[in-house]
């Protein structure tokens, strides 16, 4: 069977204003073809404060193993990022979901965010003034395509990953990726 | 060797961290740099030093950046690629009144392709949990630290740690495999993958 190594790091998130420590919710997630060895596919990173940037730096290291029977569903990365405020609340404010290259070698890749934004105006100000924000019941809207038609959202920042990918005898089962 | 008697593959690491900097310019007297290489269960270090810690060091001309200019070199042999070895770099700041204190942790990926690579990576370093905390870590200078640092380099068990983030660590590394493909591993970037290339140009 084939494998495929996901090494990197989920560096930074730039570009969202609020409020000052950031943190994010990861999964990766893939078709039913692929097991996962090692590594731990879903995670959480540290909550870091804005720089004189505004951008917010986690470092947080990433290292999975799949193995896999065919390419169907190759994996995908789902992002859900959060602020904490300075009293200890936090709620959601990025959806981003990626495709991982198939590509081996280094990859830096830009997952930009959205979430759903306030539409009712009493929303806007309660959102404005004391915080908190609409997140979505079933997360799986964000890596299909399917009935998004009637969600409103807001563009957000960005997230930004260090991928390594190495892949391992794709080549001897006929896979042609570059 | 038979190729299909080969069951491991040697990796050898080598370079340099090259400088600190901190875009506000470095306010203390020293600095110095020591680094620990965290590594998989599958993985053993064949020769290198897998710790070290570096020359207390003072900026120069350039007000923004001390320069260490520190060797690594390190050969790794593994089964698996699983647990690949990263580079934790803890930067330490020396002064005449407040004494030693943290300046930060940086984590760095030892780089899966061949070649010659200048990487830099960002330093954080934790917050106090309480307003107590940071005003005191204000007035001594002296920050709260990681009993373990290497519980950066495992990414699991944060518990929401609060970081900030402040400066960055450059370092060159050059990475060598032996048996890598052999073992059906396939890391290198296909040559008509030049998105940097291009990215470089229009810059220019």
């Amino acid at each position: 069977m084939a494998e495929l190594h996901i090494l990197g790091q989920l560096q930074c998130a730039s570009k969202f204003y609020d409020k000052s420590f950031i943190f994010c919710r990861y999964s990766f997630q893939a078709g039913p073809n692929w097991t996962i060895v090692s590594g731990c596919p879903e995670g959480q990173t540290v909550s870091a404060k804005l720089d004189y940037e505004k951008t917010a730096v986690w470092a947080h290291p990433v290292d999975i193993h799949y193995v896999t029977k065919g390419v169907q569903g190759w994996p995908k990365l789902i992002l859900q990022v959060s602020c904490l405020d300075t009293i200890g609340r936090s709620w959601i404010i990025g959806y981003g979901c990626c495709n991982l290259p198939a590509v081996p070698g280094p990859h830096t890749i830009h997952v930009n965010c959205w979430v759903p934004s306030a539409i009712k105006l009493t929303d806007k100000v309660r959102q404005y003034f004391v915080g908190g924000s609409h997140q979505l019941i079933q997360s799986d809207i964000v890596n299909l395509g399917l009935n998004r038609s009637k969600l409103n959202t807001q563009s957000k920042g960005t997230v930004q990953l260090q991928i390594n990918l190495i892949l391992r005898n794709f080549s001897q089962f006929g896979v042609e990726y570059k | 060797m038979r190729d299909s008697e080969i069951t491991k593959f040697l990796v050898s690491f080598s370079g340099q961290i090259e400088y600190v900097s901190f875009p506000g310019g470095v306010f203390d007297d020293q600095l110095c740099v020591h680094y620990e290489v965290v590594w998989g269960p599958d993985w053993s270090p064949m020769s290198g030093l897998t710790s070290g810690t570096s020359q207390m060091a003072r900026s120069g001309v350039d007000p923004e950046r001390v320069v260490f200019n520190f060797p690594l070199e390190i050969v790794f042999s593994s089964t698996n690629v699983s647990g690949w070895p990263q580079l934790l770099v803890t930067v330490r700041a020396q002064n005449t009144l407040s004494g030693d204190a943290l300046r930060g942790y940086s984590l760095l990926l030892m780089p899966p392709t061949p070649g010659h690579l200048l990487t830099s990576a960002p330093l954080l370093r934790p917050r106090a949990a309480t307003v107590l905390g940071e005003w005191l870590a204000w007035i001594t200078g002296k920050y709260p630290e990681l009993a373990d640092p290497k519980m950066l380099a495992s990414g699991k068990d944060n518990y929401l740690l609060r970081t900030e983030s402040y400066g960055s660590v450059s370092a060159t590394l050059n990475m060598i495999s032996k048996d890598f493909r052999k073992l059906g591993y396939d890391n290198q970037p296909p040559f008509y993958n030049t998105s940097n290339t291009t990215y470089n140009t229009s810059n220019r």
